[in-house]
């Protein structure tokens, strides 16, 4: 703890790892959904835990705080899926091999290609090195102390819309906090509210199952009662000794910003400049949806160049160099911070920059690089601020101000009208009409002993928990695969309904309780009576 | 990008089967709720229940078809006035987005279905509070800036705060004098309780 004395700032840096729960074992073509997690392994998962273990080998102090949710824990343990990421990182070894031999004509070229066939080799070898399960490298940063890992609601369920519910809130947050013991080793002692959504009370479910701490957005903080005095620069006691952090919007938007942050810099790799769509179909078309749909491949060999279409060749070095730079930026900006915060206060700044986990490597190229450099530079070139874990932070800070929140959320526009508006607000009535439903049958069979009476509740509570994934909401405000999120709303409902009416008339249908239960085999030890 | 899909099995797999793609259009359940969108929206929805449904056409003498409905909103604004809203519903109307000037309390939303002259309440809402959008007019005397002190509108608590036991809190509005010597205090203190270190 000495070492963290006298400091003027305190950095808590939160990487938010999150996919939803899609799984399609048997389905051809296979569902193009699926290639969400291979690419977030492939160009966030796996880099970032490289970069982690460069850290670590240059002796480089670094603490962050990492969630993991339920689903994505789900999806990196599950045996198919994994065979899945394997399929797909040979075949990008075999199309990059394809790319050397296909580029020869331009130097710079046949150089990316190389550039990119290495590190697609090295990532195939971690990944086999991981026994294929990812958990297990991040698992070695947690026991060291580098990591402080969380968990997330149990279908990254979004509170404020399930309020009304309590047995559902409870089952989100009691299912995730299992998951992550069961995955760690330990309960976790934080939570990420999916979407920072906190309605208020919230934290006496969250007091239950032993957590202390979660995250919310600037305004949660800012907007609390009484007002209080550091604003987001320090947490606050809620209640039932809970802490909030709020997010720190000076270095949100140094990153997440489309018009200034830094993954905007023109050196840096253009996302939508992939061989997937650039290169003749004939060519392309093994490594692309069977369909002949195109997709990112991930081998992109231009970079953000400007505000136009035409585009430059990547050169990682100019990369590497603008990574570099940035971070030494972000540093001083928070040393500035920190500063004038403790010139005006008298006491350390606690600054809190939570980020999708998902923007380092898959959204920003460049991300995990930029870590890399942020960290060695916080170590190594300066002594006025230091990384630290959010309880180091309760330690730290010699009093800590009560106040009370009301709802709010990360999302756009500070509350709900992500996941509720015109295109969404229709799913609410189904939804709620399951969790009612599920919460009395919980109740109604609470004794029964019959195995087959127990599956069905445990499948029904599965697809309640999937249907309430705040994610088909969002998929549907943000307009991408829309068709995709509605047919998940569909398919639990009707799924739910369906074994619903088999409970009740007691018209068990094995065979069909088997094909739902492979459909969505999501935490294969649930309790039904968490609903109760 | 949708994955357009082919299946040749006769038996259709659960993401292929035309049967799950119809959701229902009513529960038979009585049920309003009231869903925050933001500060000064929110969304309503309601269903009601078959047998809701025959007490109604019981009390009113009448078929369903001769029945309206109407949304009664009841809420206090910032001042703690008390407001009412009637809203009239068309046929078949199952949900409302309602707006409102700014943050509102103790917001209630009943259904009434009337015909002619009477009324039957249906369904009675909790009561919620929209969120606020602005920082708090309400300061802990602890936990106080100089520049709040002298802000208008602002009220102070005085009491103890911690672990939230509002028993013990008393709200008052200063006057000058009083936010003068508030704010003597504060500056002559001045005090750093940080961890080995002295500002």
């Amino acid at each position: 703890m000495n070492h963290l004395l006298g400091k003027i700032g305190y950095q808590i840096l939160v990487l938010h790892a999150h996919l939803p729960y899609v799984r399609h074992e048997g389905y051809f073509p296979p569902m193009i959904e699926e290639n969400w997690l291979n690419e977030a392994i492939c160009e966030t998962y796996l880099p970032l835990l490289r970069s982690f273990r460069e850290m670590r080998s240059t002796g480089t102090n670094f603490k962050i705080t990492m969630s993991f949710t339920p689903p994505l824990i789900s999806m990196l343990k599950d045996p198919y899926l994994q065979n899945n990421f394997l399929k797909y990182i040979e075949k990008l070894i075999e199309l990059s091999e394809k790319e050397k031999t296909r580029t020869t004509f331009d130097a710079h070229l046949n150089y990316l290609s190389s550039y990119y066939h290495e590190r697609f080799v090295e990532t195939k070898k971690l990944f086999l090195e991981l026994d294929k399960d990812i958990t297990n490298g991040f698992l070695e940063f947690y026991q060291e102390g580098n990591l402080e890992i969380i968990t997330c609601t149990a279908t990254h369920g979004f509170l404020p819309y399930l309020e009304s519910e309590p047995s559902s809130v409870r089952a989100q947050i009691s299912i995730g906090r299992k998951k992550h013991r069961e995955t760690w080793g330990q309960d976790p002692r934080g939570i990420w509210l999916a979407e920072c959504g906190y309605f208020k009370n919230a934290e006496k479910y969250l007091a239950d199952e032993g957590f202390r701490y979660f995250f919310v957005d600037s305004h949660s903080i800012i907007n609390s009662v009484p007002r209080p005095k550091f604003g987001v620069y320090a947490p606050i006691e809620i209640g039932n000794g809970l802490f909030a952090f709020g997010r720190d919007q000076k270095s949100s938007s140094q990153v997440w910003s489309a018009k200034e942050g830094y993954p905007g810099d023109y050196r840096y790799r253009e996302y939508y400049r992939d061989i997937g769509f650039d290169l003749d179909y004939d060519y392309i078309k093994d490594y692309i949806h069977p369909t002949g749909i195109r997709y990112n491949t991930g081998i992109k060999y231009h970079r953000i160049t400007g505000k136009t279409a035409y585009k430059e060749y990547y050169q990682p070095d100019w990369a590497k160099e603008a990574s570099g730079l940035h971070a030494e930026d972000f540093l001083k900006s928070r040393i500035a911070q920190s500063r004038q915060f403790f010139e005006e206060e008298g006491r350390p700044a606690v600054i809190v920059s939570p980020y999708d986990a998902e923007l380092y490597g898959h959204g920003w190229y460049e991300g995990p690089m930029f870590l890399e450099f942020l960290f060695k530079k916080m170590h190594f070139d300066q002594n006025e601020i230091i990384s630290i874990h959010p309880m180091q932070a309760l330690g730290l800070i010699p009093k800590i101000q009560s106040v009370q929140m009301e709802m709010s959320s990360w999302g756009e526009g500070g509350y709900g009208d992500v996941w509720l508006n015109a295109s969404n607000e229709w799913i609410y009535k189904h939804i709620l009409e399951c969790s009612i439903s599920m919460n009395e049958l919980a109740h109604k069979f609470y004794n029964t002993s019959n195995e087959i009476e127990v599956r069905i509740l445990q499948q029904m509570a599965r697809e309640l928990l999937l249907l309430q994934s705040s994610d088909w909401p969002f998929i549907m405000k943000t307009g991408t695969v829309v068709g995709y999120a509605v047919r998940r709303i569909k398919v639990h409902t009707n799924l739910f309904l369906e074994l619903k009416e088999m409970i009740l008339s007691k018209k068990f249908d094995i065979e069909r309780i088997d094909e739902i239960e492979k459909e969505h085999p999501i935490y294969d030890s649930i309790d039904y009576k968490i609903f109760c | 990008m949708e994955t357009s899909l082919k299946d040749n099995s006769e038996k259709k797999r659960i993401y292929l089967d035309p049967a799950l793609d119809k959701l229902p259009e009513y529960y038979d359940r009585d049920i309003i709720k009231v869903l925050t969108k933001n500060p000064k929206e929110v969304f309503i929805f309601w269903g009601v229940s078959l047998s809701t449904q025959d007490k109604i056409t019981d009390f009113f003498q009448c078929s369903k078809e001769e029945i309206s409905y109407s949304l009664k909103i009841s809420y206090q604004d910032e001042a703690k006035n008390h407001h009412k809203r009637d809203i009239a519903l068309k046929a078949f109307t199952t949900s409302y987005l309602l707006k409102f000037d700014s943050p509102v309390k103790n917001l209630k939303a009943e259904l009434v279905a009337f015909q002619n002259e009477k009324f039957y309440s249906t369904l009675h809402s909790a009561s919620i509070n929209l969120p606020s959008n602005q920082p708090s007019k309400l300061l802990d005397k602890n936990w106080v800036k100089r520049e709040w002190i002298l802000e208008e509108g602002v009220q102070f608590i005085f009491g103890n705060m911690e672990g939230l036991q509002p028993s013990s809190q008393e709200i008052l509005v200063l006057s000058n004098q009083e936010k003068e010597k508030l704010l003597e205090e504060v500056v002559s203190t001045g005090s750093s309780e940080i961890f080995g270190v002295k500002k």
